[in-house]
């Protein structure tokens, strides 16, 4: 059976790939949808727009990678390429709000104030994390620095185009910047545990914060009295002073880690003291105890973007709860679910779904926690999030009403163009292989443990049965 | 007697004299010194550029310089007369990129105190320093370049991101000071992290220091030049080594020469490029066909790494060799496969073998690709075996890149790219007396190098030249039997080395798989190294470099097919049967 398989198998698959083989490297920017379509008519689907209502027997009309039109009995214009979607439920595509893949590296861990520093600049095109994304119906992921430092590094929003290798055709035109902040544990684990450093205590986490914040004041009124000449010199060029600066300014958003209420409500009066109004809470898991302080924040109040039953896996994380996304959303809060670990980012729709049965949310209130919230926090929502004239075509067409445990992803677009067919999803999606590798190697997988965590580079202090250990998470 | 022959005479004396002096043993592979700087090729095949051959000429050097080329060029009569007829005179070749004569001294890893805000040692951040003084004759790679017909390198520091400036530099001459042609012609940069957990740590952090120094550094030129327009009432600019080493790259004299072998580096230092707009010098590419198109847009000298992927060990089982698509394809990859059930988890494992096969075709073809997309460009051989230099290249051409592109990236494109085409690259002259002489065509199998000139030095690898190998270090630790074990595609052949001689010199025996012995040529051992070369008796020879660690060694064994891994153990020794 084995040896008579080679031959026949290869005859057939001779005839058929020999192109590939030939194929010329110019073609190889978008190696697998090079020139495929972003003009489509999506027929006869339920359409979950999230903004406005559900619409049975929809259509929806794309024209060059935008939203052109939604509605009823749409007639595709010559040139659009049609998609039969009776029975299947369009949704806004799902916008991952933390998210480690795709980038080489999560964690400087090296200091504990490194705004300088950002994953958009090593993002990895070829992570086949971003695929399986979007066999779950997301769009849009915002990659983030980890959780080291007090003030981590700028993170990125991406588009999940996979199947370009420039990196550059990741980003998402004209997202706005984003940061990293952390509190609590991480931190404190790190630089005072671990090396005998500031900050060993949450007291300790909030100085680091507002000495890097008052020095970008001040190096922000050292550059303008020169500019007005009241200085004779600029000062010293600080990366790390320019983004924090920006943060001042409010044109880099910031995404904070944290769990506890008591650190969330410090940061809080920080950014009061510092006029910093854009401010995301990631994790918060006793959101659900200050959601008023929250939804009172500022002038549009503080984001949280949380999980939907994961919690004990370390100290601080012990006290939460599955209501925390329906008590945060019903008290105002600006709420999202995300995902964090790579490899998880795959049923986002049924995490959200478990709102309904912890909280009683509405299919609306939970299919926004994974499309229109996350794109309000990332400052993305005038594109993506939901289906809208004008919006980028960023769909997931489903089998049942995404949010039902029996539903399969169908389809995912983005920009127009179909990343995901569940038609058209051979077993080998990756970008590339090591050269000088194996299959065995290949074989040997994804892992829970080796994947980048908020923690990757950090010695890491696990409980468990046997007692606390000390884990390094590589870099 | 003329004045200048005169000089040479007294020359040619000092090095009789030089002769007799014992601590004067130099390098195996160089003539002892000679008592004439002229040499005369007689009669050879000139192949004074790619393309440009004369059938039999004389090539005539002096002092260093290419004093004559052509069919009726006199042979002088003080000249040291080769008989060239079946030999092939090339241009010595050009090393676009490498750490060849490089010995950085041990560095031991210091406590940083604070790991955050480190030195800028500590960090990498070094573009103050030169490679000049890191510069050695004997250094070995060099040497086994020189062997592969490489004369000139630009040469950098070794280190983190911003090791120091390079220096063109002659792979060859008896000190440091006669390797270097010209100093700092680039500062060599790479996304390499610091060592430890030190800033920076990551290629992240690596990026944003590069974009910190640039930006510091401009604002430090701005203030020097108002400072020296009127420095009366100013204080004094701040300076330090380090960020005034950039003033030249940011004047857009001198050029970062990046290193990067890998895709996603190569866009990270493109986007760089792009963003502080400095003159780039880009070394590597062993991914370069993932980018084509963008390097199409790319203003910079290109140098192309002569290391290729190795052949995988296969997992097991007789039916994942058919993945083996190295020369002729005869079975593809399908992109649409799909195991329809666990039954079938065997289809689909040879269909991934197929893509790994796959793969490295087309690490195989990048130098074709590059080429058939009208990019030009040199070698580097920073991350390549020396010995298997020629069987990359031969790969290369089989793969589609012609093979007078090939030798034109082995010399004028080279010498055009670093700016020395007035002086290297060719057969012509006036230019500096680099050439390579072979007993064939430089690319057919079964050619070796006869002879090397680097900057008019004669190095001789013809067998009725330097035979011996160069002996140091306790020739006890090789002498006796070996078996020894050399994996090659078609299995593993075993057989046995004999090892005799002493400090003066070591030769032997090489027992073949069917008990056929060959005489080991040039046996060198430096204490840890041992290497020798046997013949074929089908005509080649293989180049066998080891590393001895008490009974057993550990290396490669080259042919011009290719590099296999070749272990052994020592089976006895005259030590042991003394004791």
């Amino acid at each position: 059976m084995l040896s008579a398989f080679p031959s026949r198998f290869c005859f057939a698959l001779g005839v058929l790939t020999a192109a590939l083989l030939v194929a010329t490297p110019l073609q190889a920017q978008d190696q697998l949808r090079g020139d495929a379509p972003d003009d489509w008519l999506i027929q006869d689907a339920t359409v979950l727009t999230v903004t406005d209502g559900t619409i049975e027997n929809g259509d929806i009309l794309v024209r060059d990678g935008d939203i052109a039109q939604v509605g009823r009995d749409l007639s595709a214009p010559s040139g659009v390429e049609t998609y039969d979607a009776s029975g299947e439920y369009v949704m806004p595509g799902i916008v991952e709000a933390h998210q480690h893949m795709a980038i080489s590296n999560v964690n400087e861990a090296t200091n504990p104030v490194t705004a300088e520093v950002g994953v958009g600049d090593v993002l990895t095109p070829y992570d086949v994390g971003i695929y399986r994304a979007l066999a779950g119906g997301v769009t849009t992921a915002h990659v983030m620095h980890g959780s080291a430092n007090p003030i981590g590094g700028r993170n990125e929003t991406i588009k999940l185009r996979y199947g370009v290798t420039n990196p550059d055709r990741l980003q998402m035109d004209d997202a706005p910047r984003t940061i990293k902040f952390a509190l609590g544990e991480n931190p404190t684990g790190l630089y005072g545990q671990g090396r005998d450093q500031v900050p060993r205590t949450r007291m300790g986490v909030e100085q680091v914060i507002r000495t890097a914040l008052t020095k970008a004041q001040r190096y922000t009124e050292a550059k303008q009295a020169y500019q007005s000449g009241d200085r004779a010199r600029p000062p010293a060029h600080s990366e790390r002073m320019e983004v924090l600066a920006g943060v001042l300014r409010g044109d880099i958003l910031v995404q904070t880690h944290g769990y506890r209420a008591d650190e969330m409500l410090m940061l809080m009066d920080v950014f009061e003291d510092f006029g910093i109004q854009d401010l995301v809470f990631h994790h918060a898991n006793e959101g659900f105890k200050i959601a008023p302080e929250l939804a009172a924040f500022g002038d549009n109040g503080a984001g949280a973007t949380v999980f939907s039953d994961w919690w004990s896996y370390k100290f601080e994380v012990y006290y939460s709860t599955a209501y925390n996304a329906a008590v945060l959303t019903e008290n105002g809060v600006n709420a999202s679910i995300n995902s964090d670990i790579p490899g998880e980012q795959r049923d986002l729709y049924l995490q959200a779904a478990k709102t309904q049965r912890y909280g009683d949310l509405s299919a609306t209130q939970a299919l926004r926690l994974i499309t229109l919230n996350p794109a309000r926090q990332l400052g993305i929502a005038d594109r993506v999030g939901s289906i809208e004239e004008g919006k980028a075509a960023d769909l997931a067409i489903f089998s049942e009403h995404p949010l039902s445990v029996y539903t399969k992803p169908q389809r995912t677009y983005v920009d127009g163009v179909v990343r995901f067919d569940h038609e058209q999803d051979p077993d080998d999606m990756r970008l590339r292989v090591d050269p000088e590798g194996t299959v065995a190697l290949a074989r040997d997988g994804w892992s829970r443990h080796a994947a980048h965590s908020c923690l990757k580079g950090v010695t890491q202090l696990r409980a468990t049965k046997n007692g606390v250990t000390l884990e390094n998470t590589g870099r | 007697m003329t004045a200048s022959t005169f000089r040479r005479y007294g020359l040619g004396l000092l090095g009789l004299v030089l002769l007799v002096l014992p601590s004067r043993l130099c390098a195996q592979d160089y003539e002892v010194p000679t008592v004439t700087d002229t040499y005369a090729l007689q009669n050879a095949r000139v192949v004074q550029a790619p393309g440009q051959v004369l059938e039999s000429a004389t090539v005539v050097v002096r002092d260093g310089v290419i004093e004559a080329v052509g069919d009726d060029a006199e042979v002088p009569y003080d000249a040291r007369t080769i008989e060239a007829d079946s030999l092939v005179v090339y241009a010595g070749f050009i090393d676009g990129f490498s750490h060849a004569g490089v010995e950085m001294p041990d560095t031991e890893d210091e406590d940083v105190e604070d790991p955050g805000n480190p030195p800028p040692d500590a960090a990498g951040i070094q573009p103050d320093r030169s490679v000049r003084p890191f510069l050695s004759p004997e250094e070995s790679d060099l040497k086994s370049l020189r062997e592969a017909g490489f004369t000139l390198g630009h040469v950098a520091p070794e280190g983190q991101m911003l090791p120091g400036a390079s220096a063109h530099v002659f792979y060859g001459g008896e000190t440091a000071d006669d390797m270097v042609l010209e100093t700092s012609p680039t500062l060599f940069a790479q996304l390499q992290t610091a060592n430890g957990y030190v800033y920076p740590a990551t290629d992240m952090a690596v990026i944003a220091q590069m974009r910190q120094l640039f930006r510091e550094a401009e604002r430090r030129q701005q203030l020097d030049a108002a400072y020296e327009r009127d420095p009366t009432g100013r204080s004094q600019p701040p300076q330090d080594p380090e960020h005034s080493a950039l003033f030249p790259v940011l004047d857009g004299e001198t050029p970062l020469a990046f290193y990067a072998d890998e895709a996603l580096s190569l866009h990270r230092i493109l986007a760089l490029h792009q963003e502080l707009d400095f003159p780039l010098v880009l070394a590597g590419l062993g991914e370069g066909h993932e980018l084509v198109s963008t390097l199409q847009g790319v203003d910079a000298p290109f140098f192309l790494t002569l290391d290729l992927p190795e052949e995988p060990t296969r997992s097991s089982g007789p039916d994942t060799t058919m993945a083996d698509t190295t020369s002729a394809p005869s079975q593809y990859y399908s992109p649409e496969f799909k195991a329809p059930s666990y039954e079938t988890v065997a289809e689909e494992e040879a269909n991934l073998e197929l893509r790994h096969a796959m793969e490295r075709q087309a690490y195989l073809k990048t130098a074709a690709t590059l080429h058939e997309a009208g990019l030009t460009f040199g070698f580097t051989t920073r991350e390549a075996d020396p010995g298997d230099v020629r069987s990359t290249l031969r790969t290369m051409i089989e793969q589609g890149l012609p093979e007078e592109t090939a030798l034109a990236a082995l010399t004028t494109r080279p010498a055009a790219q670093l700016g020395l085409d007035n002086r290297l690259g060719t057969v012509e002259e006036g230019k500096i007396a680099n050439l390579v002489v072979t007993d064939g065509p430089y690319f057919g199998e079964g050619t070796s190098v006869q002879h090397v000139f680097v900057d008019g030095r004669l190095y001789d690898y013809s067998s009725d030249g330097g035979d011996t190998g160069e002996v140091s270090g306790d020739v006890s630790a090789v002498l006796g039997t070996w078996s020894y074990t050399l994996e090659t595609p078609q299995g593993d052949l075993s057989g046995e080395v004999t090892i005799e001689g002493g400090p003066s010199g070591l030769d032997g025996t090489f027992t073949g798989p069917q008990g056929d012995e060959q005489p080991l040529r040039s046996v060198s051992f430096d204490g840890t190294t041992l290497s020798f070369t046997v013949d074929s008796p089908q005509g080649g020879s293989v180049s066998v470099s080891v590393t001895v660690e008490g009974d057993t060694f550990d290396g490669s064994a080259s042919t011009s097919g290719g590099s296999f891994p070749i272990s052994g153990e020592r089976t006895s020794s005259p030590n042991a049967t003394q004791k």
